[in-house]
């Protein structure tokens, strides 16, 4: 049997992650409905508005950390900017969202004459759009470009977006969110794809960063997971995504072992939120004028779900080399994570450690060893 | 050429252990078409698709063989020629000791390609090769005279091979230094490796072997022309 040691921990996690991740079928077909809805819009918005628009990922589809949901028959979310490319003196919130939403139903009946084998249906959200398609749903967020640069860093992809009520504009840059994530991991990004170069044809320069995951984005998606399955019933409590991403990005220490990475993350992440005068701050890496905790100064449950969550947290994943047996990991494991995703996960790792067993009996009984070569 | 009857019949002997493998003769051309399956203790290891070609100089040319499913991607690193797309088995220098001329198809099959596939088949999982792996090009022929000679010096491998090649040298001192004459010393071996190899192949190494001497000679001389050339510019005022 084997021991939980770091490196088996680690193999162990990985397959944790392949079975919380979204499957990869799933992520191409939504990937194609993404791109056909973009160039529809466009060549919709030349068209009705004669002005240009570009629809993106934002995001965990963009910063590469999506989970699969809690429940099997759940959709998991594809989210996107929509951004209209116009000043916004010459539009009002409510004309932009209705205005997105009448392209949006002109899209369907675009489909329905088609006759596309898969016709997604519309709902209106308080400040996007959702198109509902089987397996998953796509946000899709109306926005403007920000001109007068409200964010220092990357000011050229800042965008105002629609309030709740439609009254005041909000400042958003997921672009300029997701390139400083990039940037804090760029070490291990380009250690995978020297990883994923070797095992394929393609050349370090020629694999683009979203096609490789790191140890940080991987343990970014156990710790999303971990989340989802604590709050199943208080969604409202549930620690937001991006200040666990943030948190977890300013904590990693690009180990290249998952395990690892989870224990470094779990030990310092809580070290990165500021308290002033009695309020925390989770500061927006790249706008240090937004909190991405300012909700908990109105209401501290949340602050103190998130301090509650990282606890448990803990207790599960740190030390593991020392608690046990990997039958009492799943078992623990099994009510925090979820019953398919651990005992999918424990089937490939034991296929995968009998495999790696085989193949050191095959090498070991080589009588006669060679050293390939090439001329 | 045909390729001679007697070998044919030793390569269709030798399909009766490897099931998975065609034979398949079409005029002069003969090759097998097929699978290649790994197990070790009732696991599948991997499956891989190969055609091995028979050279009409088989056995002194070594059988070509292609892994044709596309699992092993076509690069150095993996140890597959890009341009050909050919496996590359072991240095052809190797050759005595690994599967020498004589032995039969099936001690190939046995040994330097099942090597090959399980080498790989480690590596997709493992991220490397267990029993280690030759640097490409003429590098790797050096790091093996280097070893089997336990030698340190390039230079000395060459004096053995030129010295040694002939059977008349075999009453001369070794090169190696230990005072003993070739055949008693490095003279067997190199006669091995030879009877062993391709001509061309053997003569190709010493070119290769003798260009680099040639390179690093010039290179030593040219910075001792520039250590005198840097003498002599100096004056003795610079010095003092």
């Amino acid at each position: 049997m084997f021991d939980p040691n770091l490196n088996q921990l680690d193999l162990y996690f990985n397959e944790i992650y392949k079975n919380l991740d979204i499957p990869a079928h799933l992520l191409a077909t939504a990937n194609q409905r993404y791109m056909d809805l973009a160039e529809w819009l466009k060549k919709d918005s030349e068209k009705r508005f004669n002005s240009n628009s570009i629809l993106y990922p934002q995001g965990s589809i963009l910063l590469g950390t999506p989970v699969m949901p809690v429940k099997a028959r759940d959709d998991f979310d594809y989210d996107l900017v929509y951004l209209r490319e116009i000043k916004k003196e010459g539009i009002t919130q409510k004309e932009l969202k209705k205005q997105v939403g009448d392209q949006l139903k002109a899209y369907i009946e675009y489909l329905k004459e088609e006759n596309s084998d898969d016709i997604p249906t519309l709902m209106e959200g308080k400040r996007c759009w959702t198109l509902k398609y089987p397996k998953f749903h796509m946000d899709i967020l109306p926005a403007l470009p920000d001109e007068e640069g409200e964010y220092k860093m990357n000011a050229k992809d800042g965008i105002i977006i629609t309030d709740k009520d439609l009254h005041h504009w909000q400042y958003s840059n997921p672009k300029g969110y997701n390139a400083w994530f990039k940037y804090q991991m760029r070490q291990s990004i380009h250690e995978e794809k020297v990883k994923l170069a070797r095992a394929s044809t393609l050349e370090v320069e020629e694999i683009p960063d979203n096609n490789v995951k790191t140890t940080l984005q991987r343990a970014i998606q156990i710790l999303k997971r971990h989340r989802d399955s604590t709050f199943k019933g208080e969604k409202d409590d549930k620690p937001i995504s991006v200040i666990i991403n943030t948190l977890a990005t300013k904590a990693y220490k690009n180990s290249s072992n998952l395990y690892q990475t989870l224990q470094d993350i779990l030990t310092e992440m809580d070290k990165h939120i500021v308290e002033k005068n009695g309020v925390y701050i989770v500061e927006n890496p790249i706008n240090p004028k937004e909190n991405f905790a300012d909700k908990w100064e109105r209401y501290p449950e949340r602050k103190n779900a998130f301090y509650s969550w990282l606890k448990s947290a803990k207790e599960e994943f740190i030390g593991l080399e020392r608690k046990g047996s990997f039958s009492e990991i799943n078992e623990r494991l099994q009510k925090s994570l979820g019953n398919d995703v651990v005992t999918g996960a424990w089937n490939s790792f034991e296929k995968l450690n009998a495999k790696k067993n085989a193949l050191n009996i095959a090498v070991s009984n080589i009588k006669t060893p060679t050293k390939p070569w090439v001329p | 050429m045909a390729l001679k009857r007697r070998y044919l019949e030793d390569i269709e002997k030798s399909l009766k252990q490897y099931s998975g493998l065609n034979l398949i003769v079409e005029g002069n051309e003969v090759s097998l078409k097929g699978q290649w399956s790994l197990e070790q203790d009732g696991i599948v290891l991997q499956t891989y698709d190969i055609l091995i070609s028979i050279p009409e100089d088989y056995p002194v040319c070594v059988p070509i063989v292609y892994e044709t499913g596309g699992k092993i991607p076509r690069k150095m690193d993996r140890h597959i020629n890009p341009s050909s797309g050919d496996a590359c088995l072991f240095v052809e220098d190797e050759r005595w000791e690994i599967w020498p001329i004589g032995a039969s198809f099936k001690e190939f099959l046995d040994v330097p390609l099942r090597n090959f596939f399980i080498y790989q088949a480690y590596f997709e999982v493992m991220g490397h090769f267990p029993q280690g792996e030759r640097s490409h090009g003429i590098i790797g022929k050096i790091e093996y005279f280097l070893e089997k000679f336990n030698l340190d010096s390039e230079d000395t491998v060459l004096n053995i091979l030129m010295t040694a090649e002939s059977p008349s040298t075999q009453n001369l001192l070794c090169p190696c230094g230990k005072s003993r004459k070739l055949k008693y010393c490095h003279g067997p071996v190199v006669h091995r490796m030879k009877t062993n190899i391709n001509s061309e192949i053997w003569n190709k190494t010493i070119f290769q072997l003798k260009e680099r001497r040639f390179e690093r000679r010039s290179h030593s001389i040219e910075k001792r022309m520039k250590i005198q050339e840097d003498f002599f510019n100096t004056s003795p005022l610079d010095i003092l």
